[in-house]
């Protein structure tokens, strides 16, 4: 066996864990597992060190706006590292809480700003309507779907200067209005898809592995993982129009 | 749940035409001077506190009337009264019970004045459906609000349900902080990811801060104290102070008014514990129960597999467990994987009832099921959700059987397992519905 090893760091757990965004996890295990990488997690809580030069990938879920309050007020303490590891093209994927904490700030329903780590400059400000169902995206880069269960009421912009992860297809994605969903900069993916992603959207599990191991430079393993139910799910999920 | 029963159910037909008749019409019924109004509300353990209670209380010699577990809207509730009642809506009962739906409470408390409102606990369950918990916990509120005589019944161990926001008089139960002393075995399976969970709330509904657990007895169930302003759970009236539990039974202390009071259930798991604490903090508090009738109400209530509903299926036994939530999955699970030949049927649908968002699944610790080596029958709408979970549970998915329609996976499933061993269906609500309109069980809900 070769020593494939990445080490993952997975954002408060505890705290940002709504949607059964912890499938994406699972699901990076499972792959890295199948191709014989050894993918370590470690969470990361509240008030936790964050040993920067350690980690190739890091995962954050959304939460709910309480949750969210105490997960902007910490990652505060944790910004300067984070940026650094953003501008490094260290992998990072968040979904929804997670994502629009990357941003400038989160502007709550009653008003509140909450802080994010302004590592891209996009905003979030809590819509009037609920944005909830199933959504249908097609992936920028490659051109491939994504598919997806959005449930948020943030609108977030993004500057100009920035692509998005997708086009909305069937959906409302990141304000219902651009037609567009999530970003996509550097390594960083950020999206409102829980469902959770990865595992119906297997073609961006293996992008994400292949680009932490690039970066690395070392090569993604050139071993098939049967996708059967997989592409099942997702080819099921893509005719979801509610 | 409130769709299912809008679907043809005969459970709550009278009630949606009476509805549509006279919207107001809960006022017409007549009741009794001394009959008293119960109504249970929460998450989880609706339905089997209430099952519990009116064993209780009939146990103890009192007229009861209750509506079927689940028919908890408006519809099923006028249903259960008319059932109850004469030509002329009179009810003769000692108590009225009656498990509400979360959004549902605060319609009927506009209506009726109940004497008691007991609030099991907030878990995560249909998201989609309300939006955030918050918004379930201010439904609750608002059905409290509308009558300031009611005494509230709270579980002191869910932060949430413990600070609803009321002057009403509040009685509490709970555990003992060294109540599961000895009671688990291995709750641990290997994957640090679900050491972590599943906690739903973490937060102190005061000031925001986290709250520090001195110990957790059912995922963010414990007793608690906030990291920024010193809140702590209140002084319980009703605790558990010790529980053990076997195969088959919990048997149980609960101390209250200074006495340690020693009872057993033919129930198992940390959740049905919570349901016939509450039930019985219930009965204790409406009326003057001994408790030698509360531990007979226990053992008349009891079914052999916790709270699994026995249905045949051409001549051959099978189990359903209903799943709606994470925790609740989990428990079932951990439930289920204990008992020797269990085979699993499972049937996710994503209608309105089920929720229509999946992402539940990844929430809910399939893993449990990682040393299952037999086949797993998976159906239902979102059966590809399922058996992708599965496989992501690291089960072999040569064992995982996907078939979306229904009938055929429980035709298959029954004719295809051996006679020593037994079926165990878990369906979503539309799924179980889907099951009884094309007669593959009789109604059970
Ligand atoms: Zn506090």
């Amino acid at each position: 066996m070769n020593n494939l090893t990445l080490e993952l760091a997975y954002l408060y757990p505890k705290l940002l864990n709504i949607y059964g965004d912890r499938g994406n996890v699972l699901t990076l295990l499972f792959r890295c597992k199948a191709r014989g990488i050894n993918l370590n997690v470690s969470t990361i809580g509240l008030g936790d060190r964050l040993d920067h030069a350690k980690f190739d990938i890091y995962f954050i879920g959304g939460g709910q706006d309480q949750q969210q309050i105490l997960v902007s007020n910490d990652l505060q303490t944790k910004k300067e590292g984070l940026v650094s590891a953003i501008e490094n093209k260290t992998i990072f994927l968040t979904v929804c809480g997670g994502y629009q904490l990357l941003g400038k700030y989160y502007k709550t329903h009653d008003g509140t700003e909450l802080k994010g780590i302004e590592a891209l400059d996009l905003f979030t400000v809590a819509g009037s309507k609920r944005m909830i169902g199933n959504v249908l995206c097609k992936e920028l880069e490659s051109g491939k779907t994504l598919v997806g269960f959005e449930n948020h009421s943030g609108k977030t912009y993004l500057a100009k200067s920035l692509t998005p992860l997708a086009k909305v297809l069937r959906g409302n994605g990141n304000n219902s209005e651009d037609g567009f969903e999530g970003v996509r900069y550097k390594n960083v993916f950020g999206t409102y898809l829980h469902g959770s992603l990865l595992p119906k959207n297997s073609h961006l599990a293996d992008k994400i592995i292949r680009l932490a191991l690039e970066k690395k430079g070392l090569q993604m393993p050139d071993l098939k993982v049967d996708d059967t139910f997989e592409m099942l799910a997702h080819k099921k999920a893509e005719q979801l129009s509610y | 749940m409130i769709s299912v029963f809008h679907l043809g159910q005969a459970s709550n037909f009278p009630g949606k035409i009476a509805l549509f008749i006279k919207k107001d019409l809960i006022q017409d019924f007549k009741l009794n001077e001394k009959s008293k109004i119960i109504l249970i509300t929460g998450t989880n353990g609706k339905s089997t506190t209430t099952g519990i209670l009116a064993n209780i209380l009939k146990a103890s010699g009192k007229k009861v009337i209750y509506n079927k577990s689940g028919a908890n809207l408006l519809s099923g509730i006028i249903t259960a009264l008319c059932s109850g009642s004469n030509i002329f809506g009179h009810l003769k009962y000692d108590y009225i019970i009656l498990e509400v739906d979360e959004a549902t409470l605060p319609l009927l408390t506009s209506q009726i004045k109940p004497d008691l409102i007991a609030v099991t606990n907030f878990f995560r369950d249909q998201l989609d459906r309300f939006g955030e918990l918050d918004t379930t916990v201010n439904l609750i509120k608002k059905g409290i609000s509308n009558n300031k005589n009611t005494t509230l019944v709270l579980n002191a161990d869910d932060v949430r349900a413990a600070f609803i926001d009321s002057e009403n008089k509040k009685i509490f139960y709970g555990f003992s902080t060294n109540a599961a002393k000895g009671a688990f075995n291995n709750e641990s399976n290997g994957n640090n990811l679900w050491q972590e969970n599943p906690e739903e709330i973490t937060t102190c509904p005061k000031c925001g801060s986290s709250l520090i657990f001195s110990n957790k007895f059912l995922a963010h169930l414990g007793d608690y104290k906030c990291s920024g302003c010193g809140l702590k759970r209140p002084e319980v009236n009703f605790l558990v102070s010790l529980f053990k539990t076997d195969s088959l039974s919990t048997y149980f202390d609960i101390t209250f008014d200074g006495h340690k009071n020693n009872f057993f259930i033919s129930l198992i798991g940390v959740f049905n514990l919570y349901n016939a604490l509450c039930a019985i903090t219930i009965a204790k508090t409406v009326s003057n129960t001994t408790n030698v009738q509360v531990q007979k109400g226990l053992q008349s209530y009891s079914t052999i597999f916790g709270r699994g509903e026995k249905i045949d299926l051409k001549n051959r036994p099978a189990w359903i467990y209903l799943i709606k939530n994470p925790t609740g999955t989990t428990e079932v699970l951990k439930t289920l994987t204990q008992i020797p030949n269990a085979r699993f049927l499972i049937a996710i649908n994503d209608d309105f009832a089920d929720g229509r968002d999946v992402s539940w699944l990844w929430d809910a610790q399939f893993d449990i099921l990682s040393s299952h080596k037999k086949e797993i029958y998976i159906s239902g709408k979102r059966a590809l959700d399922m058996a992708l979970r599965l496989k992501y549970a690291d089960i072999n998915s040569s064992q995982i059987k996907v078939n979306e329609n229904i009938t055929s996976t429980i035709t298959n499933a029954s004719k295809s397992i051996s006679q020593d061993e037994t079926l165990f269906i878990l369906p979503t609500y539309t799924a179980l519905l889907e099951m009884q309109r094309k007669g593959l069980c009789k109604s059970i809900i």
